[in-house]
This record gives structure tokens, C-alpha cells and sequence, in this order.
């Protein structure tokens, strides 16, 4: 009889010894996917844009050019910089730009833009 | 003569920088070091462009990792065979607040910033999953309870060979 609690120990050991030594750390914090976009594509290094710690001069400001503009705006300016420069002026911005990414890239980059220039 | 013989080393040297004014080069990022820890690698792939157009090749480019009381860590990015395509590892060394720039080494004058992050402490060792030396949590329970079974068996068995005396 002295075996049945021997085993029953063993038992109750053998079902505590597996617990699971769950990892306390919270899961890494993800950026903007509009910001992953605007590093992947240099615009950085042309452009200044506080949100996106960007203080180029080569191109515009875009809280001073893309100020108060609608998102389609944002959109045609990278897809098409060419449409509205004034003057007889080309934009140094390359033409096809947005081809360079996925069309969910090209709305995460609007976004990103738009959010931090407070397009309407 | 002798003037110009002068002059000569100055234009040499000014040479590079004025061959490169004006032009001006896009550089990408294939990552962003977001939800880093300390000391953990951060690699990335640098995408170097010429007016936004044209690989550059042949550059030196680097990352400059800058802390929250200005010291600065330089990464040089190897070039990675493929044109105008440039590789770093890149550690912060300790956690806080840091901003980073990449010099392109086209037009260092105008290097590309980036908004500032915040790296993690180190995960402490108790956080830290570790291997469970048992086996997969289901396993313990099944062979607790096969054991239970033969327990609880065992004791039957013995129970029949040896009833318990009855009380007069």
C-alpha cells in the first residue's frame, strides 16, 4: 500500500516539472510602415520633414509645400512630381518614382506624409 | 610660374569636392532599427543613388550612431557586389535615446538623417525563454497521467490479493 502515495508523488511531480517559463518581454514595438517606406526610398536625403527626422534641402520642405494639400495631391506628387511645378521648371524629383514600390507601400508613404503635414 | 605651381596642389585638392557640388545622391534603407535592443545587430542595406537614378558604386559610406550626449560611433557600409548596394552592422551600444546619420560618401556634406529611436535595455536573463529540459509542456501531463493509471491499477489489483479484514 505504501507504494500508491509514492507513486502518486511521482505523479504530481512529474505534471509540476513541465510549466512553462513564459518569457515576460513585451513583443517589439513596429515604426510606421510609412516611415519603413520613406527610409527605404531616400526621400530623406532630399527632402526636410519633421516627422521623419529629415532636414535635407535639396528638395522642398514638405510641411511648407504639401501644407494643407489633399492626400490625392500627395499622391501626384510622387507619382507624378512633374505635374504641377510652376514655371517652365522641371522637378529634380525622378519621374516613375512610385513605380519603385507596391501600390500598399506608395498609400503607406501618402499616409505617413499626409499624417505628419496635417493634409485636410 | 612659381604661382601656379601653388595653385596646383590647392585645385587637386579641392577637386573631388567641387566635382561632387551640386550632385546630390538618394540613400535608402532596407531597414529601420526599430524595437532594437542594446548591443543587438542592426543590418542594413544601403541603397545608394545618384540624383535618385544611378547606382553608385566605389563609395565609402557610413552610419554614425549618436547618443543622447553627443558621442558619436561611425559603422563604415561595405559594398555588397551587387551596384550602388552598400552593407553595415550597426550596435548600439547601450539603451536610451539615439539618432543616426548615413553619409553617403558622394556628398557628405549632406547626409541623410533620420528621426531618433529608442533602443531597449538588454532583455534580463529571467525574461529570457529557455529550453524546457522536460520535453513539450504536453508531454509531463501525459505521462502523469499514464502513471495515475497504473497507480491507481496497481493499487486495485493489490487491493483484491489482500482485502482489507472485515471487523467482527
Amino acid at each position: 500500500m505504501k507504494v500508491v502515495p509514492a507513486l502518486l508523488a511521482v505523479v504530481a511531480l512529474t505534471a509540476c516539472g513541465g510549466e512553462d517559463k513564459q518569457q515576460s518581454s513585451q513583443p517589439a514595438p513596429k515604426g510606421d510602415p510609412g516611415l519603413k517606406v520613406w527610409a527605404a526610398q531616400g526621400c530623406g536625403s532630399c527632402h526636410a520633414f519633421a516627422p521623419a527626422g529629415a532636414t535635407a534641402t535639396i528638395g522642398p520642405n514638405l510641411a511648407n509645400s504639401l501644407g494643407g494639400r489633399s492626400r490625392d495631391y500627395i499622391r501626384e506628387s510622387i507619382v507624378a512630381p512633374n505635374a504641377d511645378v510652376g514655371g517652365a521648371g522641371e522637378s529634380i524629383m525622378p519621374e516613375g518614382f512610385a513605380k519603385r514600390m507596391t501600390k500598399a507601400e506608395l498609400d503607406a508613404l501618402v499616409t505617413f506624409i499626409a499624417e505628419g503635414v496635417r493634409a485636410r | 610660374m612659381r604661382r601656379c605651381l601653388l595653385i596646383l596642389p590647392l585645385l587637386l585638392l579641392t577637386a573631388p569636392a567641387v566635382a561632387h557640388a551640386g550632385g546630390f545622391a538618394t540613400t535608402g534603407l532596407s531597414s529601420t532599427p526599430d524595437g532594437l535592443r542594446a548591443g543587438q545587430p542592426w543590418k542594413v542595406e544601403l541603397t545608394i543613388l545618384q540624383h535618385g537614378r544611378t547606382p553608385l558604386s566605389d563609395l565609402s559610406p557610413e552610419i554614425v550612431a549618436i547618443d543622447a550626449d553627443g558621442n558619436r560611433t561611425t559603422f563604415a557600409a561595405k559594398p555588397t557586389g551587387k551596384a550602388g548596394r552598400y552593407a553595415a552592422t550597426v550596435r548600439f551600444p547601450k539603451p536610451g535615446q539615439w539618432r543616426y546619420v548615413v553619409y553617403d560618401g558622394f556628398n557628405n556634406g549632406m547626409p541623410t538623417t533620420y528621426p531618433a529611436v529608442l533602443i531597449r535595455d538588454t532583455a534580463p536573463a529571467s525574461t529570457v525563454r529557455e529550453p524546457d529540459p522536460v520535453g513539450p509542456p504536453g508531454l509531463p501531463i501525459a505521462i502523469g497521467g499514464v502513471l495515475l493509471v497504473g497507480a491507481l491499477g496497481f493499487w486495485l489489483v493489490h487491493r483484491r490479493r489482500h482485502p482489507p479484514a472485515r471487523l467482527a
